[in-house]
């Protein structure tokens, strides 16, 4: 409520006026998180997941606070063919896109020694493939100025529980996806991604207490956990106008935790 | 979120890149030079280094400033692209690239020491501005925009951001 970003002259907000849509952001971590964050800060935001009666739930939810400014619609990222329709759903009824924020992903653990070849592949399609796909098909509905924000994780440089080869090697694509697509697309649209830390939420809380993941705070200089509400405000500033020299970065978001030489 | 800012910069005109930091931030209601304890910091390390500063003074004013700014406090570093471009040596003078270097592991360092108090400390890697160096792939202001980038790292919204270096080159220099 404080960051300047939020405010401006005029009482105008960054991205009143604005279009965006976040995948994955009918769940209870990042996504809705980001998908919040725009919405208070004016944008109209499409919500974007896999399961159509968290969607609905989700857009009627947000709707209450920014009546009008919400829609709901279902995208499995996993599916070309589906992304290509609920892209095509989206230009239909919202025209053109100025911030498209890639946030859908999975944790897929899987241990190297239980290997399957079919969830390894899986995890790359979602947390990987599923970005290429949404990018391209949002290609002909992004505007000129247009952002995109690419969540990938900290796990890219810092692997941060065993049994996570898969989505490391997904988020560290992103990473160099970021990159790449940053220079095709350039100077029309930024390409940008926040690499997010241990962040908890109610998912994550749950890993922690089954052991399935090892997250020390003392390991963070800054001395906690991230919260969704971190994360949301670092891609709100990718894909606002402070960030428009900015393209082809990725800004960890992890409190200091990992920091890359 | 505003508040008091020191400002570390070589004496003479501000180079285009700090006085758009200047502005912006004056701008947003923040207050040059007091009351201290500080609540930002920006120092011009690239700045310094052009002026003739050797490493160990540049890396002693940014920890004079870490001691000047409070908890809760936010401390960026201005360093230049050339740290990341190999063979780009032969702008400034000679030791910039490995001066520069030094400057971004320190700010690390000093992210984990002040992290604690709740001091967040991290850098801008400026670039894409030149006539020298990859050309942009963006256009615009480049100026502005590094002011953006500082702007954004002092406020609340950068609040779990420290230890982090940003290229702010208009993609013309990646990490």
């Amino acid at each position: 409520v404080n960051d300047p970003s939020s405010r401006a002259a005029g009482g105008r907000r960054p991205f009143d006026g604005k279009v965006a849509l976040v995948t994955g952001s009918a769940g209870v971590g990042i996504g809705r998180g980001i998908a919040e964050q725009l919405l208070r800060l004016g944008a109209s935001v499409v919500v974007s997941d896999r399961s159509a009666r968290r969607v609905a739930e989700v857009e009627g939810e947000l709707a209450e606070e920014h009546p009008g400014r919400v829609l709901g619609i279902p995208m499995d990222v996993a599916d070309p063919d589906a992304v290509r329709e609920a892209v095509q759903a989206v230009g239909e009824l919202r025209g053109t896109l100025d911030v498209l924020v890639n946030n859908a992903g999975h944790p897929g653990l899987a241990g190297l020694d239980d290997h399957d070849p079919d969830r390894w592949r899986h995890v790359l399609a979602v947390n990987l493939a599923g970005v290429a796909d949404v990018v391209a098909a949002c290609l002909p509905i992004l505007g000129d100025g247009a952002a995109v924000v690419n969540v990938a994780s900290l796990a890219a440089w810092v692997p941060t529980a065993s049994a996570q080869a898969a989505y490391v090697a997904a988020k560290a694509g992103v990473v160099a996806f970021t990159r790449a697509a940053a220079i095709e697309l350039a100077p029309r649209i930024r390409v940008n991604a926040v690499a997010p830390g241990f962040t908890v939420t109610a998912y994550t809380a749950g890993l922690l207490a089954e052991g399935r993941f090892d997250a020390p705070v003392d390991a963070v200089p800054l001395g906690r956990h991230g919260r969704p509400e971190d994360v949301a405000a670092v891609v709100a500033f990718l894909a606002g106008p402070d960030a428009a020299w900015i393209t082809g970065e990725t800004i960890a978001v992890a409190g200091g935790h990992g920091m890359r030489s | 979120m505003s508040g008091s800012l020191l400002v570390v910069a070589p004496p003479g005109p501000a180079t285009a890149v700090l006085a758009a930091v200047r502005a912006r931030l004056a701008g947003e209601g923040w207050s040059v030079g007091a009351p201290e304890p500080f609540d930002a910091a920006v120092v011009d390390a690239a700045g310094l280094l052009t002026a003739g500063a050797a490493l160990d003074e540049v890396l002693a004013a940014l920890a004079r400033a870490l001691e000047r700014v409070g908890e809760g406090g936010a401390v960026v570093v201005l360093g230049d692209a050339i740290v990341w471009s190999p063979g780009a040596e032969r702008r400034g003078p000679p030791g910039r690239r490995s001066a520069l270097a030094a400057v971004h592991a320190a700010v690390q360092e000093a992210a984990v020491a002040h992290g604690p108090r709740g001091v967040r400390v991290n850098a801008v890697v400026v670039g894409g501005l030149g006539e020298e160096g990859s050309p942009p792939l963006l256009r615009g202001d480049g100026p502005a925009g590094v002011a953006g980038a500082v702007a954004f790292l002092c406020s609340a919204g950068a609040g779990f951001v420290t230890g982090e270096t940003v290229a702010v080159t208009g993609g013309a220099v990646f990490r």
